[in-house]
């Protein structure tokens, strides 16, 4: 073939050209450590970097999310932890107070004993923790538990044939209860003779004598009803008609506050686990009832209900074991996803250093054989000025 | 018969003489681009006969002929298109290789999970302002990057194709210059010419033009039968005849368009020019490569939009709000999802339902379960959402003048916004989080630009109408988002993740295979012209050779002047 003495420089330079692009390109992967750093030089591959890095991202958030929901449980389970030791402390006080020998007195104090013991329960049962209450559920903001004022509720009265008594209203009422009372007067329209509730049970320990203008009624289940009779005492027939009571609240009581929903931890795009126990678990008003009771029969000196008040205690209390354990399953649980999740990251930083990372052997070859092959190109182009017939004419 | 020597030599002085010339020429001309090394051609006189003896006359330079081979040449020209096509292609990718992110700094996709993550983080604590705030700080870093993005790739889109009005230029300028030198060629040569005494340079000078052309738009020369010049575009089109030009211009803009490449005397469309050179990959560049980009950009801006904002729209905050304004603005008298609505996802209105849930002063749900408010796709009206809305105790609604449907409550009251089973609320942005349709118009909405607690977590309790502020339904209907084949705009169904890292393997993917076909081309490019020099590369020893033959056969002539002129001075010797 025929050579012009352009191509023997041109070949030269071409060949010069190439090196210097594997120089570059090597001496890019080595100050990076990587193979490649955008998707110009490696399409496919950098999809796969992507694709790690969400998944090592996602891993993160699943790590911080199970951190979230452990560190809740885990606040949840401390105070769950001192509920126990609550309802523990109740039984032995319930054991001792069933003896015989002790006095009032003493009962007196083992109430007032009783009486703090119930709001370092409820303490714990209010419990917020980053100011989140922790056992109402989502609302997050309400306090669990609440000691109820009296509410009288609202009331509706249903005249029978006797028309005259009306405005039947439940007023001074500790003790309220939502019931249904049918109200009945004696033959004689001068007594109100019995009123029973739904449970069929009559609720006067004796008849109580009607007078026009306003009544007080006090029945036996701690309820007092407030009743206007416009009639003449003997002049009404028997049937007096009933009181529907919606609504009432009766003082002390302790209800349950917060929502009927879990607080969720989203784990992952797909994957939520609850991250709390809720107080409308049967257990909490379970134990703070059984405290109450106790309590009572501490104040009212009744043995029989303080044995009866030392089976509740028991148990209530397991029925706060329960709740501890169920914490406790749970941290188990999430320590397993945990793990599973730090598995997950250890594995996808090492895919991605395995699949980023430079060969640095190879490359470093391959630089020092582009070094030689420079070397040896620039020594060719300096000798070939002198390799000319022009020389030699 | 002796001055017939004298004459002889004479000629070869002349021949050898000549021929040095066109050996300085080629020296002189080594390193000039598209020189085609010449040749002088040598011939001996015709004989002169004397009775039975033909005796030779000398010699003569009969032509000079430059060394080319036509095939290569053609190869060389279409390799020119192809390869400056795949160059301007890489050179156009790479000017962008920034907006796709690096492993340093990923770009949209690190926005991308960090938007969802920041999500994740407040659905794990609803209560926590910080939290909104940090879901508005990341949804602000995404929409910032869509909107480089965006904004660079419209600009590599106008500098595209402004680049075309410059490579026109170019072009009419050679398409001038190539008449030109077929011009001095016809006037040098002759008409019919047979290839003697051709205009060897000239002829180079047009083969480079030409090569020069082909880098711009691909050009075949149509050889006729009349030796005239003919140069076309690859599909037929006149560009230039003997002297005769037809030049490149721009056609009329078009309305959200680029204008067409005509041809300047008769205002037609020129076609065949996208199949290869610079304006080729341009016009590639321009309509297909960046265009796809922003397409696709714009796809992954109008699912992220439309899909949290579904999401953000069903949800509610604790306590309910006071009111609320669309963000769309719709004709009131026509159906929510008529074609004519202008809000960009109301053709995704169908039919359905929403609640609307009133509070009173107390908090309480005033009724528990809320009023349902019913969509017909086709029938339903904006006008005929205010009037349902207005027939629900505790709330007012009404379309303004711009279009925009409030909602307010009645003093003491507040509201919320539930099961919205038709995408009413999502499409006209009621209670929604982005604002926009697409990449280029993606924003957050009004509301919560001003106050990040507007963000919404929870989802109101669609029986008891409560809506707690540990209630995270709402952003983790939106953390389910991140990973979820969605589609609301034709386009295949995929995760918003896969949209994103799969544009940047689309680029990378584009620039492998430019990158390839570049380097391809390239080695084409130099292996034809390293044929080409093979053939009509001026090698200097072989012409120093070529030098001191003419130079010896020269001296061998002036010598036989020499003893010609000694033989003639023996014979005046002896007439003297």
């Amino acid at each position: 073939m025929r050579i012009s003495t352009s191509q023997i420089y041109n070949n030269l330079l071409t060949g010069i050209q190439n090196q210097m692009e594997i120089q570059n390109r090597a001496n890019t992967q080595v100050s990076s450590g990587t193979r490649f750093q955008t998707p110009a030089e490696a399409g496919l591959d950098y999809k796969l970097s992507l694709d790690i890095r969400h998944a090592q991202t996602s891993t993160q958030g699943s790590i911080d999310a199970i951190t979230s929901a452990e560190s809740r449980l885990g606040v949840s389970q401390m105070a769950l932890a001192d509920m126990e030791s609550v309802m523990l402390r109740s039984e032995s006080l319930a054991v001792q107070q069933t003896n015989a020998g002790l006095t009032a007195q003493d009962r007196a104090a083992a109430a007032i004993e009783v009486g703090h013991l119930i709001d370092r329960f409820m303490e714990n049962a209010n419990k917020t923790w980053n100011g989140q209450s922790l056992f109402s559920g989502t609302a997050v903001d309400k306090p669990a538990f609440i000691n109820n004022t009296f509410s009288a509720g609202t009331t509706a009265y249903t005249p029978g044939a006797n028309t005259s008594i009306t405005a039947i209203t439940q007023t001074l009422n500790p003790n309220a209860v939502n019931d249904t009372y049918a109200i009945t007067l004696d033959a004689t329209g001068t007594n109100i003779s019995s009123i029973t509730g739904t449970a069929g049970t009559n609720l006067l320990a004796a008849p109580v004598p009607l007078a026009t203008g306003a009544n007080a009624v006090s029945m036996n289940n701690g309820v007092e009803l407030s009743i206007s009779y416009n009639g003449i005492p003997d002049t009404v027939n028997q049937a007096a008609g009933s009181l529907a009571v919606s609504g009432a609240i009766q003082q002390g009581t302790i209800t349950y506050n917060g929502s009927n929903d879990d607080r969720i931890i989203t784990v992952t795009s797909t994957q939520q686990v609850a991250s709390n126990i809720r107080g409308d678990n049967p257990g909490f008003l379970n134990a703070i009832n059984a405290l109450q009771n106790f309590q009572t029969a501490l104040q009212a000196n009744d043995t029989a209900a303080i044995q009866t008040s030392l089976g509740e205690l028991t148990t209530a209390g397991d029925g706060v074991v329960n709740l501890t354990s169920e914490v406790g399953a749970r941290l188990n649980y999430l320590q397993s996803y945990r793990t599973s999740f730090e598995d997950m990251k250890i594995h996808l930083d090492r895919q991605l250093n395995t699949h980023e990372a430079v060969d640095l052997a190879a490359v470093v070859t391959e630089l020092e054989q582009s070094n030689i092959t420079l070397q040896a190109s620039y020594s060719q182009i300096a000798k070939l000025g002198s390799l000319s017939l022009v020389n030699y004419l | 018969m002796i001055f017939d020597a004298l004459s002889v030599a004479g000629s070869s002085l002349k021949a050898q003489q000549k021929a040095m010339d066109v050996v300085s020429h080629n020296i002189a001309n080594i390193n000039t681009a598209g020189y085609s090394r010449q040749i002088a051609d040598l011939a001996s006189a015709a004989p002169d006969k004397l009775g039975d003896l033909n005796f030779g006359r000398g010699v003569n330079l009969t032509n000079i002929h430059r060394i080319t081979d036509p095939v290569i040449d053609q190869a060389q020209t279409n390799n020119s298109s192809q390869l400056s096509y795949w160059q301007t292609v890489n050179t156009g990718l790479v000017s962008v290789e920034n907006i796709f992110g690096s492993l340093q700094s990923t770009g949209l996709t690190s926005s991308l999970d960090e938007f969802f993550t920041s999500w994740q983080q407040l659905a794990n604590n609803p209560q926590d302002p910080a939290q909104k705030i940090n879901v508005r700080a990341k949804s602000d870093a995404i929409i910032t990057n869509m909107g480089n993005m965006q904004q660079q790739l419209a600009t590599a889109q106008t500098t595209s194709d402004l680049k075309i009005n410059q490579s026109i230029t170019t072009t009419n300028q050679l398409l001038d210059s190539i008449a030109s030198l077929t011009q001095q060629i016809n006037r040098q040569e002759g008409a019919g010419n047979s290839g003697v005494g051709a205009a060897n340079d000239l002829h180079d000078q047009r083969d480079l033009a030409m090569r020069e052309l082909a880098k711009i738009i691909p050009v075949q020369q149509v050889h006729t039968g009349d030796n005239s010049f003919l140069l076309q575009t690859l599909d037929g089109d006149l560009l230039v005849q003997d002297a005769s030009v037809q030049h490149l211009a721009r056609g009329n803009a078009v309305p959200g368009a680029f204008a067409d490449i005509v041809v300047a005397e008769t205002g037609s469309v020129v076609s065949g020019v996208n199949r290869g050179g610079e304006i080729g990959a341009l016009i590639e560049l321009r309509d297909n490569t960046f265009n796809g980009y922003l397409n696709d950009l714009n796809s992954i801006g109008a699912n992220l939009i439309f899909s949290v904002n579904q999401a953000h729209s069903n949800s509610a905050p604790a306590g309910g709000q006071l009111s609320t304004t669309a963000e769309q603005a719709s004709n009131g008298t026509l159906a929510l999802n008529d074609p004519a609505q202008l809000a960009p996802f109301a053709s995704q209105i169908q039919s359905g339902s929403f609640k609307v849930h009133v509070y009173d002063a107390a908090g309480l749900p005033t009724p528990a379960g809320g009023t349902t408010i019913t969509v017909t796709a086709g029938t339903t009206t904006m006008n005929d959402i205010a009037t349902n809305l207005n027939a629900v105790a505790g709330v007012t609604a009404t379309v303004d003048a711009s279009g925009l449907l409030n909602i307010s409550a009645a003093a003491g009251s507040t509201f919320a916004l539930s099961d919205d089973t038709s995408n009413t609320l999502a499409a006209y942005e009621i209670n929604s989080f982005f604002h926009g349709s697409n990449a280029t118009s993606i924003a957050i909405s009004s509301d919560i630009q001003v106050n990040a607690s507007a963000i919404n977590t929870g989802q109101v309790n669609t029986l008891t109408s409560s809506i707690s502020t540990g209630d995270n339904q709402g952003a983790s209907a939106i953390v389910a988002l991140q990973d979820a084949a969605i589609s609301v705009d034709g386009t295949a169904s995929s995760s918003l993740h896969n949209r994103t890292a799969s544009l940047s393997t689309t680029y990378g993917t584009d620039v492998s295979v430019a990158s390839q076909q570049e380097q391809y081309r390239t080695v084409e490019a130099e292996s034809l012209a390293s044929q080409r020099q093979s053939l009509s590369g001026v090698n200097v020893d072989e012409e120093l050779i070529e030098m001191i033959k003419f130079q010896r056969a020269y001296e061998a002539s002036a010598k036989i002047i020499t003893t010609t002129n000694q033989m003639l001075d023996s014979l005046m010797g002896l007439i003297r």
